[in-house]
């Protein structure tokens, strides 16, 4: 059984020899259930790059596993879900289903997903209230083809067996489920210390939000346009929402916006720019793990490195052969 | 007509059809002048008029203006067509009692082709007398006729004597004396000829054909035929109304689960194939079972579009069937399809990219898909039998693929998909499976709103734009704002600074006074310091204000305090908070700040 992992793992070079490569290959196939040497056309494994090389690299063959499930906890996993699943949709092709569990937090609002890439017309939403019901929707869902991505709401601790049923319910699909476990925005208390009970997930991260480098400022320096006019003198901060009310017209925004409903803010680029904490707590078949600190790029819609790693050293090629 | 004797018949309603679907029976309003009206052209016209109205001169057509200088008194109802085609077909379907070829004759009318039947009501004229008594009791005002052929019929029917019947041949004679508006012309034909002094139909017999045809056009010889008999005209009965009900009796009561499955699965290939037949695929299935002890036991299934797959319907019913009990025994079982929809037959070709799919999982996936222990078993109990013997298999209704649009963006072509929400949906409830769509309004939680993934009534959501824009709405929006305390900056200093004591006092938190070094506005800057569900969070970093005003055409509770001023907040961890103040707060009373939504 000599097939290959999908290439594209080409700057993982030093990571890697060509002999370990094979075995990779092999002992993929292997989970994946095929008997040695019957070559019984298994689909080469799907890829996901994420597009962020350093932390492509780290992942086996230089991207997320289609076809398997993941996990992801912290505080930002809705917006790394949203992302992951746009991305999955503009690479294969086909529905989102997120199952999401009513009350609390709120409910998925169209315009929010957006903004992160995910397409809301290739999306179904289900809503289930128990942790049962949730995974059999999973499961139900991973099945079919016709998803791209199968995305989970759950508070609890997914075991091996739940999960492991996934998997195998991810593979016979060919789609890619998502575990998210959001604690709650209040219950980050398990954020410092998080126990990894240990599941059949291909990989596990946690996404948290992290500080943009924005400040808010009463001088007026959130805003360049609000800025200025506070500089000027002019009574800027409320005038600008004023006048358009003024007119009567509910909800206009500023002439040239294009976004009705807005107002003044969102004129050039923000300071408030969306920054998560994403580190890969563990990863089958990768290289280790790793903490990064991504920035959102409002032009792109993707996600880049930030250059500092605020409070925390940079992660050497040294130490990610230590942990895989 | 010399090959069969056609008898006709002809019932026009005027007045009583609109006033019916209203009112049940007939009113005693009926005593008082009433009219139906419509508007047609800017002018409101008299559509049909009651007895009353009409003895005081009131007739069809003549504007509503000119009926008051007639009759002031008159009371009016406006028009509804779709209520009239309603009760006129449920006519119709009536009139079935004498004859089952009937069907609908113009937007007032019914034919009857009471062929062979009439003998059965002791006659014609005896049956006609029944039916305008019948109708009559009803409530229904009748003109009634019969006659050769439907034209004769019809023309009789409005102009000519009520109840008449025409004896066999004898049509011609009768129709002469009739107006050539019995004729079912148009309204210029029928002023043309009375132009060329042509007013009865009598007046036409002996005119030239050729001339009259290339002057008034076919249809006024093809009339003039079909009244006489010249030419055939077929009457399409409205199609009968299938009820999609099927039942098995047993010989004796059965117990086991199989026996129970087995039928089951009979009862489905059998509502099949009879939903094929008549175009159409359930919504809804309800399956009974008729216990020896005389009571039933019911479960029910629905499904998210029209289908009629048996396999897949079976599925439906699977993890279910564990739950119902036989009891001492089943004596019979029904299976009924109360919701219908129009369902086209499709054809059983796989597109190419389905088919791959569809075999690289056949080729992973174990057969038989257990779910849950418990489901696995009931489903695998059931599709078992099935395989070999189902009578569905080769000439059963196809389950070919369907095309299932989610949005035009994201159109899909997969049978599976329907099937699982369906399974989804009957183990959730349908209102659980759900997809957005959007709603043209300016107000944040109308923007979007759920709707059942297969309606189709509902718009879609527009593509996503290719390049994703700022995420300036939160990712989850609270089902309604939460009240947050909030401190904001305001214009007065030291007005800041004796909240921000009062506030570090109540939570004897560090707070770090950021104080403006210059003024600003009353109710100016965003919150520095909020607490939301006994939580406090530091603000980092605000951008807003962005104003949302309510929509004033619209009541809407949630709006009543006015507009809003909308600010994304980030917290001192990095989370994002979507928080709005009321920008007119009640007189002397602080500012309100409530969070909406949240970025994570």
């Amino acid at each position: 059984m000599e097939q290959a992992v999908s290439c594209q793992n080409d700057h993982q070079g030093p990571v890697e020899s060509e002999g370990m490569r094979a075995l990779r290959a092999q002992v993929a196939a292997i989970e994946r259930g095929a008997a040695v040497g019957d070559g019984s056309g298994l689909a080469e494994q799907a890829i996901l790059p994420l597009g962020l090389a350093e932390i492509d690299q780290t992942l086996p063959a230089g991207g997320l596993a289609c076809g398997a499930v993941h996990e992801a906890s912290g505080s930002a996993v809705g917006g790394f879900a949203a992302w992951l699943a746009g991305r999955l949709v503009r690479q294969r092709g086909g529905a989102v289903l997120w199952c999401v569990k009513p009350g609390g937090t709120g409910q998925l609002y169209g315009p929010g997903l957006e903004a992160f890439g995910l397409d809301v017309g290739g999306l179904i939403i289900v809503r289930s209230r128990r942790r049962a019901d949730m995974l059999w929707v999973m499961e139900e869902s991973l099945r079919c083809p016709a998803f791209a991505a199968v995305i989970g709401e759950c508070d609890e601790v997914i075991n091996l067996a739940a999960s492991r049923r996934l998997q195998l319910a991810a593979e016979s699909g060919g789609t890619t489920g998502l575990i998210l476990r959001r604690g709650g925005v209040a219950a980050a208390a398990d954020r410092t210390k998080p126990k990894l009970i240990p599941n059949a997930c291909a990989s596990r991260w946690q996404v948290d939000a992290s500080a943009s480098n924005a400040h808010w400022n009463p001088r007026g320096e959130i805003d360049s346009e609000l800025g200025r006019e506070l500089e000027s003198g002019t009574p800027g901060l409320e005038m600008t929402g004023l006048e358009m009310t003024g007119l009567g017209m509910p909800g206009m925004g500023t002439p040239g916006m294009g976004t009705p409903g807005m107002g003044t803010p969102g004129m050039g680029p923000s300071d408030m720019r969306t920054r998560w904490q994403m580190s890969l707590k563990r990863c089958r078949g990768g290289f280790g793990s790793g903490t990064w600190l991504v920035e959102h790029d409002e032009a792109t819609g993707d996600f880049a490195l930030v250059a500092t790693l605020g409070d925390r050293p940079a992660e050497t090629g040294e130490d990610r052969r230590l942990a895989g | 007509m010399p090959r069969l004797a056609t008898d006709r018949l002809r019932r026009a309603k005027t007045g009583a059809s609109p006033v019916k679907p209203q009112g049940g029976e007939r009113l005693p309003a009926g005593e008082r002048p009433l009219a139906v009206v419509h508007d047609s052209g800017g002018r409101t016209l008299v559509g049909a008029v009651n007895e009353a109205a009409a003895d005081a001169g009131l007739f069809q057509g003549m504007s509503l203006a000119d009926a008051r200088t007639f009759l002031p008194s008159i009371e009016t109802v406006p028009a509804d067509p779709a209520a009239d085609t309603a009760t006129l077909e449920r006519t119709v379907r009536w009139c079935g009692r004498y004859t089952p070829w009937t069907a609908m004759d113009g937007l007032d009318g019914v034919w009857l082709d009471t062929t062979g039947c009439a003998h059965l009501f002791g006659g014609e004229q005896a049956m006609l007398d029944d039916l305008v008594a019948r109708l009559d009791r009803l409530g229904f005002a009748v003109r009634a006729a019969l006659a050769d052929t439907p034209g004769a019929a019809s023309a009789v029917a409005r102009y000519g004597v009520n109840g008449t019947v025409v004896a066999r041949g004898r049509a011609r004679s009768v129709l002469a004396l009739l107006p050539t508006a019995a004729l079912r012309l148009g309204a210029g034909t029928v002023a043309g000829l009375s132009r060329l002094g042509l007013r009865c139909v009598g007046d036409l017999y002996e005119m030239p054909r050729a001339p009259l045809a290339a002057r008034f056009g076919e249809d006024l010889m093809l009339r003039l035929d079909q009244a006489l008999g010249h030419v055939d005209e077929p009457i399409s009965p409205i199609p009968e109304k299938r009820r999609y009900h099927v039942r098995t009796v047993f010989a004796e009561p059965v117990g086991q689960h199989e026996a129970i499955v087995g039928g089951l699965e009979r009862l489905i290939a059998r509502i099949c194939r009879r939903l094929e037949r008549g175009g159409r695929g359930c919504r809804r299935l309800e399956f009974t079972l008729y216990r020896s002890d005389g009571t039933l036991q019911q479960i029910a299934v629905g499904t998210s579009r029209p289908i009629r797959g048996p396999k897949h319907l079976f599925r439906l019913f699977a993890h279910r069937l564990d739950t119902l009990d036989p009891g001492f025994g089943v004596e019979a079982m029904a299976l009924v399809a109360p919701v219908t929809e129009p369902l086209a037959a499709r054809q059983s070709a796989f597109p190419a990219g389905v088919r791959r799919k569809a075999e690289r999982r056949s080729r992973h996936s174990p057969p038989g898909g257990g779910i849950l222990p418990s489901e696995g078993t009931g489903s695998s109990k059931g599709t078992g039998p099935s395989k070999g013997t189902g009578p569905s298999k080769g000439t059963g209704p196809s389950e070919g693929p369907e095309i299932l649009v989610l949005s035009p963006s994201a159109p899909l072509a997969d049978a599976e998909l329907g099937q699982l929400i369906d399974r989804l949906g009957n183990r959730l409830g349908f209102d659980a499976v759900v997809r957005l769509a959007p709603r043209e309004s300016f107000l944040p939680e109308r923007v979007a709103r759920a709707v059942p993934v297969f309606d189709k009534a509902a718009p879609f959501w527009a593509p996503a734009p290719s390049v994703p824009h700022r995420p300036l709405r939160p990712l989850r929006l609270l089902a309604r704002p939460e009240p947050v305390e909030a401190m904001a900056l305001v214009a007065s200093r030291s007005a800041t600074e004796q909240k921000m004591r009062k506030m570090r006092k109540m939570r004897e938190m560090p707070v770090v006074p950021v104080v403006p070094d210059r003024p600003l506005p009353e109710e100016g800057g965003p919150p520095m310091l909020f607490r939301w569900r006994r939580v406090v969070h530091r603000v980092q970093a605000a951008e807003g204000p962005e104003r949302i005003a309510p929509e004033w055409w619209r009541e809407d509770k949630g709006w009543a305090s006015g507009s809003r001023d909308y600010w994304r907040i980030e917290d001192a961890d990095g989370r994002r908070f979507w928080l709005y103040r009321e920008v007119r707060p009640k007189p002397a009373a602080a500012p309100r700040w409530f969070l909406h939504g949240l970025f994570a």
